[in-house]
């Protein structure tokens, strides 16, 4: 059904005096590249090259749903297959962004009926998705297989049921960490009972109980089921029942694990894990009652991966589960496991790679628990191939930072979450300049990082001359001046993402990165020192860029309170809101 | 850890008002019915009735405030919104388990694993008895098992000791005593975590064995009086 390019083109002669093999091998060969990267390297390299690359195209990633429309995504690759969209700003998540913003969908899905009717997989992230979207979708993509919703909003699990209803060759539904109206479980006994290709299914952020025959029923019919993540109202013994059904499990969510059992059905647990070989990554296990975690050693022996971040365990329990999970790379936690359960994780997890550290109680400021500099130690010097971390914590120091990245100089994903604003190192007093200094000196693979604590300008100094390869920036209520901010903006060569809240920079500042916004995907100031003129000017100079400020009840008088700077070849937007100003 | 006193979770939520979590009070809630933990977790109870909930901040002012980082004068402690940043999803969870169950166990009340390390030590009272035993729950696997083991015990206490005890009902023969318990006449029953004497025998065993804090085989006048 691929339309054929025409071969008469002019920009054909060309091609094949300057290359020597024929438009056939080229599509072959382009069609082999999957990393986007290297797919937009291929097209820049001439017209003919430019176009046999838009003509293989089958997947598209589009990191701000804004930066293009989709009339011009569809002009320019045809044959799309699979869409991945990113919409609001990652504050967003933090409520920092007014409902009604944006990026919804629906205006994509109307053009995509018309281009792509084949259109198969569609990954969304930040972005509104209305049940009339996703019973359009449903209707409309007869081919329709695999649909994935992070951090979404604005649908119900009534547009679940009409994906599940509709979608006869659905292979995934992956639904994550959404603002969803969790209206009832029924939409779970909308599959068919002659649907069997599903794949994936992840329903775990969902609270409503879903009917467990429906669920069994379902699992048992589809063979092909490798990953499943279920929700609290599953109980123990149902589990067991499902994975009973499917052994093949790779990724398994557990649910609540809360329940009492008698004996038998303790060891029937225990043998139903023991069957799941193939096991690579665990999650759930909220409310987990340490009485029932050893039914799950036997699973743990691939284990991979290990998702514990909403289940409140302690030092104890995780070292003990720990010990059977011998080749572990990526781990979260919650912060109840303390200093004393991350020395385990420094002892048992030398193959780790990823950790995470959630906080219990984030808004609580009394509080004596959680991690300290003391479990990130630990952490590192029995993980030297640490590389992604991401740690709340209520105390740091400058020490502890050095000696941790000289531990592991690998890191490429570097999120220090300090949760009491502005906190210096709580051992000299002294800001935590020299901390973060350590982690872009001894880390030249860096490409994400975020600071936190009590940070001057320096600290923006370090940045600029030693993190060559800083991709995204995230800032909260750090530095002295706009000298901080101009020096992240002139020595990171390749920041494609800076976010800040609660600085102080200013004009001067924001104008200083006039050249460099278009290299970049997106800039957010919120609560820092920009005012409206310096907003117009800055859209005055850069006609590409989208400037928009954003109404809020806390801004003074000539404030742009909260700005979100991004390259856009699509002008500006169409469907803002009233709060929004486009500049 | 200390002993939580149980507190109506309702309440204290709208007690404390803040921005984000009702943070710092946790409540260590039994849920009734099958369902149920074995182990109460108990957790502690911060219950700190001063009001969390500030004003927003003003981060404009706040900022101000840094430009000359004063370490000495460490930034209000106010709750800022977005902020430490963690999605709205998570926080929902995190106050939702906080609500319903702790979570987590206590290890010291000593119920924390089932390799049977820990013990759980009752006494048994039974009416007309002269004086109560005590029994390990832990070693018994089965309502049955506990049933014959009281009875063996009761048995030996009063075998010829008591004869000219008024009241007194004939212990002498184990089956007799065993018919006894079984019988409607003597009703076995338990005083649970919350202090509610319940009936032995409704919930499943390793439930019974969790909650049970004391037992007491109560004759048929009591368990009137207690109806």
């Amino acid at each position: 059904m691929d339309p054929k390019r025409a071969k008469q083109s002019p920009d054909s002669a060309e091609a094949i005096r300057l290359s020597p093999f024929p438009d056939e091998a080229l599509d072959r060969i382009l069609a082999l590249l999957d990393s986007h990267k290297d797919r937009s390297s291929a097209s820049l390299v001439s017209k003919a090259w430019y176009h046999a690359e838009r003509w293989s195209r089958s997947c598209v990633f589009i990191g701000n749903c804004y930066s293009v429309s989709p009339e011009i995504l569809v002009h320019r690759f045809p044959n799309i297959r699979r869409v991945i969209l990113k919409g609001k700003p990652r504050f967003s998540d933090f409520n920092l962004v007014p409902q009604n913003w944006g990026a919804d969908i629906h205006s994509w899905l109307l053009v995509f009926a018309d281009h792509y009717p084949f259109l198969e997989e569609l990954r969304l992230k930040r972005m509104t998705v209305s049940d009339q979207s996703l019973e359009f979708l449903a209707l409309k993509f007869h081919n329709f297989k695999s649909l994935s919703l992070l951090s979404c909003d604005g649908f119900s699990t009534d547009g679940l049921a009409a994906i599940a209803t509709h979608c006869r060759n659905l292979t995934e539904l992956d639904i994550q960490e959404n603002g969803i109206d969790d209206i009832s479980g029924k939409w779970l006994n909308c599959f068919p009972d002659n649907f069997t290709s599903l794949e994936v299914l992840n329903f775990a952020s969902l609270t409503s109980e879903v009917n467990f025959d429906s669920l069994e029923r379902l699992v048992a019919r589809c063979n092909s089921l490798k990953i499943l993540k279920v929700n609290q109202s599953i109980t123990l013994d149902q589990l067991q029942r499902l994975l009973v059904r499917a052994p093949r499990l790779m990724e398994l969510g557990s649910g609540s694990f809360l329940q009492d059992l008698t004996p038998q059905q303790y060891t029937d647990l225990e043998t139903a894990f023991r069957g799941c070989r193939n096991l690579q990554t665990l999650s759930g296990l909220s409310e987990a009652s340490s009485l029932y975690l050893p039914a799950l050693y036997p699973a743990c022996a691939n284990l991979t991966f290990l998702n514990l971040s909403y289940a409140a365990l302690q030092s104890e329990e995780l070292a003990k589960l720990l010990a059977h999970c011998p080749l572990l790379r990526r781990l979260w936690v919650l912060d109840t496991v303390e200093d004393k359960g991350l020395e385990a994780v420094g002892q048992n997890c030398s193959l780790l790679e990823e950790l995470r550290v959630f906080p219990e109680h984030p808004f609580d400021q009394e509080i004596d628990h959680g991690v300290t500099e003391s479990g990130f130690l630990a952490v590192s010097y029995g993980c030297r191939k640490l590389s992604y971390v991401l740690y709340f914590c209520r105390q740091m120091t400058n020490a502890a930072v050095a000696t941790i990245v000289q531990n592991c100089p690998d890191f490429t994903h570097f999120r220090l979450c300090i949760m009491n604003p502005g906190q210096p190192d709580y051992l000299t007093n002294e800001p935590m300049d020299e901390a973060f200094g350590a982690v872009v000196k001894n880390c030249p693979k860096l490409q994400r990082l975020a600071v936190s604590g009590l940070l001057t300008d320096l600290t923006f100094e370090y940045i600029g001359t030693y993190a060559k390869n800083l991709e995204t920036l995230s800032v909260a209520f750090a530095g002295s001046s706009d000298w901080g901010m101009q020096c992240v903006l002139e020595g990171c060569p390749k920041l494609r993402k800076l976010e800040i809240r609660d600085c102080p920079f200013g004009n001067k500042a924001l104008l200083s990165g006039l050249e460099k916004y278009e290299s970049m995907r997106s800039l957010w100031m919120s609560a820092c020192k920009v005012t409206m003129n310096g907003c117009k000017l800055l859209a005055r100079e850069m006609p590409r860029l989208n400037v928009e400020v954003m109404e809020d009840e806390e801004s003074n008088e000539g404030q742009a309170y909260k700005v979100y700077v991004y390259r856009s070849v699509a002008g500006p937007r169409r469907d803002a809101p009233p709060f929004v100003l486009t500049l | 850890m200390e002993v939580s006193r149980k507190v109506a979770v309702d309440m204290l939520v709208g007690a404390e008002l803040s921005l984000g979590l009702p943070g710092g009070a946790v409540e260590a809630l039994r849920s009734c019915g099958k369902r149920g933990f074995s182990e109460t977790a108990e957790v502690d109870l911060k219950l700190n009735f001063k009001a969390k909930e500030s004003p927003r901040v003003d981060p404009c002012s706040f900022s101000k405030e840094k430009i000359q980082p004063d370490p000495a004068k460490p930034p209000a402690k106010a709750q800022v919104v977005g902020w430490p940043p963690v999605r709205s999803y998570r926080k929902n969870v995190m106050a939702h388990n906080d609500k319903n169950i702790g979570g987590q166990e206590e290890a010291a009340t000593g119920k924390a694993t089932l390799n049977g390390a820990a013990t759980v030590l009752v006494k048994v009272s039974m009416d007309g008895a002269p004086y109560l035993r005590k029994v390990d729950l832990k070693t018994y696997k089965s309502y049955e098992e506990l049933s014959h083991a009281l009875g063996k015990m009761f048995c030996s206490i009063t075998s010829g000791n008591y004869e000219d005890h008024q009241g007194m009902i004939d212990f002498m023969n184990e089956n007799k005593l065993r018919d006894l318990l079984n019988s409607s006449d003597y009703v076995p029953t338990y005083q649970d975590k919350d202090g509610d004497w319940m009936l032995v025998g409704d919930v499943p065993w390793e439930m019974f064995v969790g909650s049970c804090k004391r037992l007491r085989i109560t004759g048929p006048q009591q368990v009137c009086r207690n109806g």
